[in-house]
């Protein structure tokens, strides 16, 4: 007997809702677009040594955007173009890293907390309650001042503040697929509670995960820009839009591109993912249609 | 005596519920007994049916067998070995003695699994064996239970209902169980795929030895099926008998009741439960129940010595037993 | 007698990434005044969908109405705009829903969701001359509620199903409708409750003479209900009679399987399934759609569709095997 293949693969159908809700197809392709920017940085950059500091054009500086320097040139005379292109790269590491500590911690627990329920969940639970009741500027400030204060460090500050959102998050969906039928008749098979959690459970939650994944990435990237504002996390001459906006600040109003470019990168940045992240949502409410 | 497959003594099932009945008070306490002293005993290759609606308790009795639940009292005898008080290791081998198939087919199975890994589930759980072994076990199992083979790739979602159901049963059976608890396994399905889903477990059944706790509410279903018949109300045994005698003679107020509720399609089945018994009220929820028949409040056969104790399982004749004063002669 | 439904011929389609699915092919039906009709299908034969075109409540995209006529008190419907069908719908059709919890606003008390019902269906003089909660109380009294003042006053999570029910039957009432139509009513209930919510359905639409479109899956409460039978199948109809008649002698080779199916009570303990699933409204078979599952096939019935044929008085069977000359 033939199975019938008349219907689309689910990434055909996928694409195909997706299509629906141009703004975040096209948000999607800017983050691609600034990704791939990351990646060949070296190539696109007009001036890449402008990017690492060791190159300083006094002569240059303060030039206002033209065709030889799109964005202009800051007070060392730096292409602010190759300097935003390379601070990509910086942005794009900060939130894989983030995220990738945050996911790792706060998933898990959240997971075991929703299993287990019970003092094992309500300690895990307080303690995120603790963590959630810190805004995470001044904690991600408070642990980096108590470490030397460098790029790295700032980016494993924000992770350790992060998981939290996570966990809670882990800990409502797996409260909600508990009661499912297939969770009962996995246990009454006798499989482990590590099985359960993770092969059955872990699974039914990606959708929700994957989307504040997406959203939490553009609050990361306010957050890193954040810290560098406020001197802790990179230090100049790092490319990073952060810095690079505050070390403008003094120039304003009247050198108006060495802040105002990698100020709207970053809001187009964090917008565009923000956006993604929405349409995203929409896309996985339909799918459980 | 090796007679008994399943051996169930006096088992309960209770559940504490808090409530509070406003901001300032306490928080009371209160027990629903959910399987209130069941007594229940399966031979081999037997059918006991176990009849009864919501909240009567027998989807509670089933998953109490089947350890989903844990007991509260009482006493378990599989093969007679005593397996209530078994935990771990121990446990988890009975575990594969008894499995039990489900009534959504929809919610049993795990949305994000392909059917070949809900189906050797088990197997990976219980027995050690190579990859290879598993994979013929399966296509064995799919086999069995009548599913296309290229099914075994797939996920829940593209199956209809009936062949949800079909997976369901060849999970149950992949270790190999002795009993097999159904708890209203066509509830959630259509007549004509029902009638199908009924044939595989009686074709099942006979090839595979397997003995059967059947949970339903359609007498229809109880009666194609079930050797012996169990009644249940508000977690106890009403009535209980061979299916033919029960169905011919229903004694208890409450299993006449339910017998002449059923919709009928001919004449002959009208003949079958002529008088039309209609039931006051609902069925009072099992929590802090008052002393007496727990029937008292909806039976039509009243009498005035009902509410001053509770009735207990009288036999009235040969394997048929009724609880109701008016049947035991006192 | 006036029909109060008329469905001629009507087809419906689904648009979906997939393609079209031709969910419902032609279906013709009718009830006349004061007549019970009984919609017999299981569960995808198209039984909903014509549910919800009369209702009005079918999601233009992605459904489309291809063909077909809906006349309604002699109004035809499909024609009017959707403003229009509206107000002419508006207080002449009831509808009973299937799961009585989803169909009570669960932070409104029995009272209030009543109080809305009727505001919304009373003109304003006859809100003035009526004593709302004494005709709240006669309503819920009419369908054996007791304690109808307590009810009143309660949120829908305290009571039973079986009194939730009673409770949207009785808001059924509330105006005089000439059409009623319920959704399966008793299937989220007990076997002892539906016995009572049944004879109660029964006995108010006689008295009150009311018309209805009663669906159900299950042939036992069809018999006990209806005047007239549809037997549905994949969008088509496949069988319709008088009840009597269609309990005695069913023709269509799929109505008769579905007696078969039935698990019963007397004689044969022997029940027969369907072999096959419904089919893919995708791509549908040719010719009769039962075809591929039918014992009794003939080579007509790959090619061409079986027209509805009378074969004994009122007794109406769309199948080849049943057509003059065999």
């Amino acid at each position: 007997m033939k199975q019938k293949n008349i219907r689309k693969g689910s990434i055909a159908k996928a694409f195909y809702r997706f299509r629906k809700n141009r703004i975040a197809l096209i948000c999607f392709f800017l983050i691609i677009f600034e990704i791939i920017i990351a990646i060949f940085a070296p190539l696109l950059a007009p001036y890449p040594e402008d990017a690492g500091g060791k190159a300083v054009h006094f002569s240059e500086q303060f030039l206002p955007p033209s065709r030889d320097h799109l964005c202009g040139t800051d007070e060392a005379g730096r292409d602010i173009l190759s300097r935003l292109i390379f601070g990509a790269r910086i942005t794009f590491r900060l939130v894989v890293v983030v995220l990738t500590i945050s996911f790792f911690i706060g998933v898990p627990l959240g997971i075991c907390a929703g299993y287990f329920e019970g003092i094992v969940g309500q300690i895990i639970m307080r303690v995120t309650d603790v963590f959630l009741s810190i805004p995470a500027l001044l904690a991600a400030m408070g642990i980096s001042a108590v470490m030397k204060p460098t790029l790295e460090n700032s980016m494993l500050a924000i992770g350790f503040v992060w998981w939290r959102s996570f966990c809670r998050l882990s800990y409502g969906e797996t409260l909600s697929i508990k009661q499912e039928d297939f969770i009962e008749v996995s246990h009454s098979l006798g499989a482990s509670h590590l099985h359960i959690m993770f092969r059955e459970i872990l699974p039914n939650i990606t959708s929700p995960l994957i989307i504040a994944l997406t959203l939490d990435s553009g609050y990361a990237i306010l957050l890193g820009a954040a810290l560098s504002f406020l001197g802790l996390g990179a230090h100049p001459p790092t490319p990073e839009w952060g810095i690079m906006v505050s070390s403008g600040r003094l120039y304003l109003p009247t050198y108006w591109w060495l802040s105002v470019f990698p100020g709207l990168v970053i809001f187009i940045t964090v917008l565009s993912i923000n956006l993604f992240g929405d349409g995203l949502r929409d896309f996985f409410a339909v799918e459980e249609e | 005596m090796d007679e008994y497959i399943l051996k169930v003594e006096n088992i309960c099932k209770y559940f504490y519920i808090k409530r509070q009945n406003n901001l300032f008070s306490r928080t009371k306490i209160y027990i629903l007994k959910a399987v209130n002293n069941v007594n229940l005993k399966m031979k081999r290759k037997e059918t006991v049916a176990i009849i009864g609606e919501s909240g009567s308790g027998k989807s509670t009795l089933g998953k109490t067998i089947v350890r989903i639940y844990n007991p509260t009292k009482g006493k378990i005898w599989l093969n007679n070995k005593e397996i209530f008080s078994l935990r771990g290791k121990e446990l988890k081998k009975i575990r594969q003695k008894i499995q039990m198939i489900f009534q959504d087919p929809d919610a049993s199975l795990n949305p994000r699994q392909k059917i070949s890994d809900i189906i050797s589930l088990p197997l990976r759980i219980h027995l050690n064996i190579s990859k290879r072994e598993i994979e013929e076990k399966v296509k064995k199992l799919i086999n069995l239970v009548g599913l296309p083979e290229y099914c075994k790739d797939n996920y829940p979602h593209s199956l209809s209902g009936g062949q949800k159901q079909r997976v369901g049963i060849a999970r149950a059976l992949s270790v190999e169980p002795n009993i097999l608890v159904l708890d209203e396994p066509t509830s959630a399905l259509d007549v004509s795929v029902q009638a199908n889903i009924l044939q595989l477990l009686k074709d099942i059944q006979k090839e595979l030895k397997l003995t059967y706790l059947l949970i339903t509410h359609d007498l229809g279903v109880a009666r194609n099926f079930a050797d012996r018949v169990m009644v249940m109300y508000l977690g106890e045994i009403v009535e209980e008998g061979r299916f033919t005698d029960v169905f011919k003679n229903p004694l208890h107020p409450y299993t006449k009741a339910l017998f002449s509720a059923i919709p009928t399609i001919n004449n002959e089945e009208k003949k079958l439960f002529p008088e039309e018994i209609i039931l006051n009220g609902e069925m009072p929820s099992p929590i802090n129940m008052p002393g007496g028949c727990y029937f008292l409040s909806r039976c039509q056969e009243k009498k005035l010595y009902c509410k001053n104790s509770k009735p207990s399982l009288n036999k009235v004749k040969d394997e048929h037993y009724v609880r109701c004063f008016l049947h035991c002669g006192s | 007698m006036v029909n109060i439904l008329e469905i001629r011929n009507l087809g419906v389609n689904f648009e979906t990434i997939d393609g079209e699915h031709k969910v419902l092919d032609d279906i013709s039906i009718e009830i006349k005044k004061e007549q019970v009709v009984g919609l017999v299908g299981e569960s995808g034969c198209g039984k909903s969908v014509t549910t919800k075109v009369i209702l009005d409540a079918l999601p233009i995209p992605p459904a489309k109405i291809t063909k077909g006529k809906v006349f309604f008190c002699n109004q035809e419907l499909l024609k009017l705009s959707n403003k229009e069908r509206r107000i002419f719908l508006k207080g002449k059709i009831s509808y009973i829903p299937q799961d009585p919890t989803g169909s009570l606003n669960p932070v409104f008390t029995i009272g209030e969701i009543f109080k809305d019902v009727i505001i919304h269906n009373w003109s304003r003089k006859k809100r003035k001359d009526y004593d709302i909660k004494n005709y709240e109380i006669e309503l819920l009294d009419k369908v054996n509620i007791p304690d109808p003042k307590i009810v009143l006053g309660s949120y829908p999570f305290e009571l039973s199903g079986g009194m939730k029910q009673r409770i949207l039957i009785a808001m059924s009432l509330v105006v005089r409708p000439a059409l009623l139509i319920a959704d399966e009513p008793t299937t989220a209930l007990d076997v002892t409750i539906q016995k009572g919510i049944i004879q109660l359905f029964s006995e108010r639409i006689r008295k009150e003479k009311i018309s209805c479109l009663y669906i159900t899956h299950n042939l036992g409460i069809a018999k006990e209900l209806c005047d007239k039978i549809y037997v549905l199948y994949a969008g088509n109809v496949a069988e319709y009679a008088e009840v009597s008649k269609l309990f005695t002698k069913p023709y269509h080779p799929y109505t008769k399987a579905l007696f078969s199916a039935i698990p019963k009570l007397t004689g044969e303990k022997e029940i027969q399934g369907i072999k096959g699933s419904i089919p893919d409204y995708l791509d549908p078979p040719s010719g009769c759609r039962f075809h591929p599952r039918c014992k009794r096939k003939l080579k007509i019935c790959s090619i061409k569709k079986p027209e509805l044929i009378e074969v004994e008085d009122s007794h109406f069977v769309a199948c080849h095997l049943f057509e003059k000359g065999r």
